[in-house]
């Protein structure tokens, strides 16, 4: 018989059985695989710190983890700085329909992430939008062709992907803030700009930190982003991943570098957590 | 429905990386492994061919005799040797595989290959030997021979001023931002060898490997993009977006059909020669005599026609080219192919230490 104290947890155990087989399983194989060598086809199981070693001294990887950082950290502040703004007019100043107006700012996510990559090529592409615009304006003679196929592209298309995700988490702490609170801010002396860095920003901070680590995680792992947009020099770190379990075939390698950049995005987002913190405190 | 069911198994395959092995079983542990068994016993009975291939090689003109008699094979497409050997190595077990020569070692060494019955190859007489040799090993072939092409610079000769046929072309500063490479092994690696004056591309020795490497990182500010799909590349020419890039004839003459003037240069240091054929892949699920009816079929002189005439690409069957116009041969530069073939530097196997020290270049070079 179904007790109504149990309810709660039958109804959780979908959700954790979930968790576990398509999380915790395949952390562990992925743990598991890294610690063994590949061996031309075969992977030989064991205890061996070699693909560490690798993972955490190799240039290349070493390369690859700072462009993916430093990316991901690129598309996120980019991210933040479009989506804020925009939070905090439909929280602020909107105050009919605001449903509407969320989902009119998040309707890039309803078109698949490949027609959106494919767009963007045909934007920024050698005859694309923006060159036969310059062209024909007569700004320019030549196509400019540092527009696709470089980091910037990869930026400007993983901005465009996940700028709606930084919108939600914002506005729901922004409209939480008790506008007593600004008034009170005001009656007390301070102009705008001050009630805005010492009221409303430590207060929507959590908002802020919720979409640094919505974005910046999937952002760094990024693969397909990279090598579509990429050309032959904004490959990621993911990339490499996803070669040593395709053409490169070596998986105790990719799997000790994906368990040490998740570490890694671990680390920064947790840093720019506290150091945000920090910042505001600073300013207030 | 049964066809419908078998369809979504093909691509359950293709996308989850099972096999047909592990599917009954898991259906098996669910509940449903009778019902399953009987059907897949029937379904094997009169099994469909599936076949890992090429776009472009995936219709009946290319085995015009068994699309005849049969219902179409399932064919699943691959971008790169590499990608192709990973799906197999995943899981999925096509009956036939289109492979050139390059791959066809490491699919042996993988378990994953049935060696070929020589005798009941209808038209391997006409082919030229030593496309067979290439793929015969202790004694065994591996594959039955269909085609060779090249693989060099291509290029645009309304834009590219060649002063010295080389591969150098891919090098040269004054087309920066406007040169494609392949996405590939042998596209890298062997071109970067043959650039560099390696004594044997395809067996370099560390300080050779070391240099093409140099050479073919220096390379990357030069290029537009690493291309794997042909589509792009031919896409890339026709808008102007690329001048020259590591391809193949049949890029140049669908270009030239569209009215682009393009060509195959002879590179000094020697041209690349590919060869390709049908391999029989062990665990499949058809009959071999409807494998080797479909491989009888794609061996004949009317398809190797139809490959010089259509994609600008050598039969390995000799009497392919009977049928062939000498306007078109002399275009291709293959009037005398036996002379071509015995002089060529053919795209040949690479031992399995090779491949690996290779293959860590190659992540290196396209990554950094």
């Amino acid at each position: 018989m179904i007790r109504p104290a149990n309810i709660p947890r039958l109804l959780l155990t979908p959700a954790i059985l979930t968790t576990v087989v398509t999380l915790g399983v395949c952390l562990v194989v992925l743990l598991v695989l890294s610690f063994g060598r590949q061996n031309y086809l075969d992977i030989e199981l064991g205890l061996s710190a070699h693909n560490f070693e690798l993972a955490l001294t190799k240039p290349l990887i070493l390369k690859l983890m700072g462009k993916s950082a430093l990316i991901a950290t690129g598309v996120t502040a980019l991210s933040l700085i479009l989506a804020y703004p925009i939070a905090y007019l439909i929280a602020f100043d909107i105050h009919k329909n605001k449903l509407l107006w969320l989902i009119l700012f998040t309707l890039p996510c309803w078109i698949s992430y490949l027609l959106r990559i494919l767009s963007w090529k045909l934007i920024l592409g050698y005859q694309g939008v923006v060159n036969s615009s310059l062209m024909g304006l007569g700004l320019v003679d030549q196509p400019i062709d540092a527009l696709l196929y470089n980091s910037n592209s990869v930026v400007i298309a993983l901005t465009h992907a996940w700028a709606p995700f930084a919108i939600l988490p914002i506005y729901v702490s922004l409209e939480k803030i008790d506008r007593a609170l600004m008034k009170a801010s005001g009656d007390l002396g301070d102009p705008p700009y001050r009630t805005f860095l010492r009221v409303v920003l430590p207060l929507s901070l959590p908002g802020v930190s919720a979409a640094f680590v919505l974005i910046f995680i999937p952002t760094f792992g990024d693969y397909v982003t990279p090598h579509l947009l990429g050309g032959p020099t904004g490959f990621m770190v993911g990339n490499f991943i996803a070669m040593q379990f395709g053409a490169s075939n070596n998986w105790p390698l990719g799997a000790a570098v994906a368990l040490v950049s998740m570490l890694t995005a671990t680390l920064l987002v947790c840093l720019f957590i506290a150091g945000s913190k920090r910042a505001v405190r600073a300013i207030g | 429905m049964k066809n419908g069911l078998e369809r979504w198994l093909v691509e359950e395959l293709e996308c989850g990386r099972i096999d047909r092995r592990r599917l009954l079983k898991m259906m098996g542990a669910a509940g449903v492994g009778m019902a399953a068994t009987t059907w897949s016993a029937s379904a094997l009975a009169e099994n469909n061919l599936t076949i890992l291939s090429w776009s472009g090689y995936d219709i009946p003109e290319m085995a015009p005799a068994y699309f005849d008699a049969h219902p179409a094979p399932d064919f699943t497409l691959m971008g790169s040797d590499e990608e192709g050997f990973q799906k197999v190595h995943a899981g999925f077990r096509p009956d036939l595989g289109h492979h050139t020569s390059f791959i066809v070692g490491k699919y042996r060494d993988a378990g994953l290959l049935k060696p070929i019955d020589r005798s009941r190859l209808t038209h391997i007489d006409d082919f030229f030997p030593e496309l067979e040799q290439i793929v015969t090993t202790d004694g065994k072939l591996w594959e039955a021979p269909l085609s060779w092409g090249n693989s060099s610079v291509i290029y645009r000769r309304d834009q590219v001023e060649v002063t010295d046929s080389s591969w150098g072309l891919l090098w040269d500063e004054r087309y920066k931002g406007r040169i494609a490479s392949r996405d590939s092994l042998e596209g890298l690696l062997i071109v970067g060898g043959l650039y560099t004056g390696a004594a044997d591309p395809w067996e370099m020795t560390d300080a050779e490997l070391e240099k093409a490497k140099d050479a073919l990182i220096a390379q990357k500010p030069l290029l537009r993009f690493y291309w794997s799909s042909q589509t792009d590349l031919e896409q890339a020419f026709a808008n102007g977006e690329i001048v020259a890039a590591y391809g193949w004839n049949a890029s140049v003459a669908m270009l030239r059909k569209q009215g682009i003037d393009m060509a195959l240069m002879k590179c000094k240091e020697g041209i690349v020669t590919w060869t390709d054929g049908l391999v029989m892949m062990s665990g499949g699920s058809a009959s071999d005599d409807l494998a080797y009816e479909f491989i009888n079929a794609y061996m004949s002189p009317e398809v190797g026609a139809f490959l010089i005439n259509s994609y600008g690409y050598g039969s390995g069957n000799a009497k392919a080219y009977e049928s062939v116009t000498d306007d078109r041969l002399a275009e291709l530069g293959i009037t005398d192919p036996d002379v071509v073939i015995s002089t060529s530097k053919f795209q040949r196997e690479i031992s399995a230490e090779t491949r690996q020290r290779y293959q860590a270049v190659f992540d290196e070079v396209k990554l950094s």
